[in-house]
């Protein structure tokens, strides 16, 4: 029985995998050092499984998904749909996200990743991207899954405002079994603050020269990617602490942005007789900008203490 | 416009997007467009942008593929220890092997970003259907060099853009700001804007240097007997614009001025474009190249004389 994990405190350095690319250097991408005690650990290579990509959805708003088959036998009964984040962070977590799903399904679960709408792959621009739609993606991609792999228990994996929206979804529904919560955004008006204070700091760092007045209050861009005024309000709207009924029976809480106190979320929930884990591993760094795509962060503590729970909650 | 997921290489573990134009744009006379992958960012691109390229260009009438390579992305790892540089240029190949299985297309045009510029330029040279490529922020080093001659060009390009950056560029007040409120590691700036150009390092290297910028102008010229057109477009805050300056000097010069090298440069922008009107910018460029090439096809060749938007490289 998990209730609550802790990782050793070894920093950002000692939980994280750091893939980094230099252009003309020797370089296999599926190469990932994990630096964790000092020793070095060839991963991708050992857990390279196929996927299928495909689109799904409404035929007017097709949304894109990686499928995930499970490799053990008999499977877990379960099957796992990922939830991504949104804008930079979508684009800084691709890789963890995609190795997420391999991990699990190398240990029996049946993955979908899949990008919403305006988001990744998935028809429609950035600036069509609203709440209510993504809570539509969301239960369209949990049909996908069950058609696929011909699961009835689902369980919902989101990241930032991915996790958010997988509770709301969640809530909604009722019929979701398990959840994993990864620094979601509780309160979406200190989240647009975050990203607005960051997009700042790049503004004032990066080799960049903006045009107009970029400290409005609404802006309509933030690091890379348009924000509409009416998506932003409905972030701001956004209270994951207001939710009261039940978005899954058991829910791992992760937690590894320390500004982001996830506590009154795991009393929420268990205010709602859901059986809550919590997992604390500090990593600031992994949301930060940056510009450099010749590096990418995969917080493997993370991925694998996610994975340990998962297999506890299916066996 | 239509958009197909598909697994595509010699073992189908490549993945990739392709997008189709509608039924009702013309096609005619069009290459089709492989967008590579910018560093191990996956194939939607830095902030989404190889999927606005790719939409975009449908829309003018391109097929277009946007893929990752393997150990990239969604795309499985290699099963042999082939290096990057060379199974990348292979598996670039493969992708145009498969748009040519979907849509009997034969020409290509290549187009990357960093790392997906190098790659492009790197198949362009070996692939005879390539006959395009657009290079956005190509970074050192374009073309093969030993690892010494590579320490000192890199030093000298650093140098080059440091002094660029802190005395002619748009953001230099910014940069100095930086530098004044201990923003940025001052002392290995200065220390690399000096030993970037010490006399008895430059003296040592110039004959190789020398036979490198030989070695480029031959690649170049290589490519424009096949027809290949060019396009550089470079980042104001990128340093592969000052690699450019360092390898060609007085040839880029010279190249420049009788038209048969241009290079576009996005003042304000950064190397991955992060400002949206950045991202438009380029855009822009992009359709406008895009259909200049289309036009000197329908024209009826490849090797026609062109204008000064698109680099030359044919020989005189």
């Amino acid at each position: 029985m998990l209730s609550k994990f802790h990782c050793s405190d070894k920093g950002v350095s000692a939980s994280e995998v750091v893939l980094r690319m230099h252009t003309g250097s020797h370089f296999r991408a599926g190469t990932l050092h994990n630096h964790m005690g000092g020793n070095s650990v060839l991963m991708s290579s050992k857990l390279a499984g196929e996927i299928e990509p495909f689109y799904f959805g409404e035929p007017i708003k097709p949304l894109f998904g990686c499928y995930h088959a499970p490799h053990a036998e008999p499977g877990r009964g379960c099957g796992v749909v990922l939830c991504y984040p949104m804008g930079h962070e979508y684009i800084q977590f691709h890789r963890a996200y995609r190795q997420l799903a391999l991990h699990l399904s190398r240990v029996g679960f049946p993955v979908l990743r899949f990008d919403f709408f305006g988001c990744g792959d998935s028809a429609g621009n950035c600036e069509e991207g609203e709440i209510h739609q993504w809570l539509a993606d969301i239960s369209a991609a949990i049909s996908e899954i069950r058609r696929r792999s011909h699961v009835v228990k689902v369980c919902l994996v989101g990241l930032r405002l991915g996790g958010s929206l997988a509770m709301m979804v969640g809530a909604a529904r009722g019929d979701i079994g398990g959840m994993v919560i990864w620094d979601p955004v509780l309160c979406g008006t200190a989240y647009v603050e975050k990203l607005k204070m960051l997009h700042q700091k790049m503004l004032g760092f990066a080799h960049v020269k903006p045009k107009g007045d970029t400290r409005g209050d609404k802006p309509t861009e933030i690091l890379g990617f348009p924000y509409m005024a009416s998506l932003l309000i409905d972030i701001e709207n956004l209270d994951l602490l207001s939710i009261e009924k039940k978005p899954a029976d058991k829910v791992l809480v992760i937690q590894s942005d320390d500004e982001a106190d996830q506590r009154p979320l795991r009393k929420n929930l268990e205010i709602m007789d859901v059986r809550v884990d919590f997992f604390h591993c500090p990593a600031p760094d992994i949301w930060i900008w940056m510009e450099d795509f010749g590096k990418v962060v995969v917080p493997y503590q993370i991925l694998q203490s996610l994975v340990s729970w998962m297999c506890e909650a299916y066996p | 416009m239509k958009e197909e997921a598909l697994l595509f290489g010699k073992t189908r573990s490549l993945v990739g997007i392709i997008t189709y134009p509608l039924e009702s744009v013309a096609t005619v006379n069009r290459p089709a467009v492989v967008l590579l992958n910018a560093g191990i960012m996956h194939r939607v691109g830095p902030n989404r942008l190889h999927v606005k390229m790719a939409r975009n260009l449908a829309a003018m009438g391109f097929v277009v593929l946007r893929c990752d390579f393997s150990g990239i992305g969604d795309s499985k790892v290699r099963g042999d220890a082939l290096p990057f540089e060379k199974s990348a240029v292979e598996e670039t190949q493969e992708a145009m092997d498969c748009i040519r299985e979907a849509t009997g297309t034969e020409k290509f045009v290549l187009m990357g970003i960093c790392s997906g510029a190098t790659i492009s330029f790197k198949t362009a040279c070996r692939d005879p259907r390539v006959v395009g490529a657009v290079l956005i922020n190509a970074l050192m080093p374009l073309h093969r060099m030993n690892d010494e001659l590579h320490a000192y060009i890199r030093n000298r390009v650093l140098a080059r853009h440091y002094w660029r950056i802190a005395l002619f560029s748009s953001f230099r007040a910014k940069n100095w700001l930086k530098a004044v409120t201990g923003k940025v590691e001052s002392w290995k700036i200065i220390s690399k804007m000096v030993t970037g150009f010490q006399i008895g390092s430059l003296l040592g290297h110039q004959r190789k240097v020398s036979s490198e910028v030989n070695r480029v102008s031959a690649n170049l010229r290589s490519l424009s007997e096949r027809g290949v057109r060019l396009l550089h477009i470079y980042s104001e805050g990128d340093e592969g614009l000052d690699y450019l300056h360092v390898i060609l000097g007085d040839k880029l010069k010279a190249w420049r001025s009788d038209g048969r090298l241009d290079i576009e440069t996005i003042q304000g922008a950064n190397h991955t474009f992060t400002l949206l009107w950045s991202q438009e910018h380029l855009l822009k460029i992009l359709q406008g190249w895009m259909q200049e090439m289309v036009q000197d096809f329908t024209a009826g060749g490849t090797n026609q004389a062109r204008n000064s938007e698109v680099i030359q490289t044919v020989e005189a």
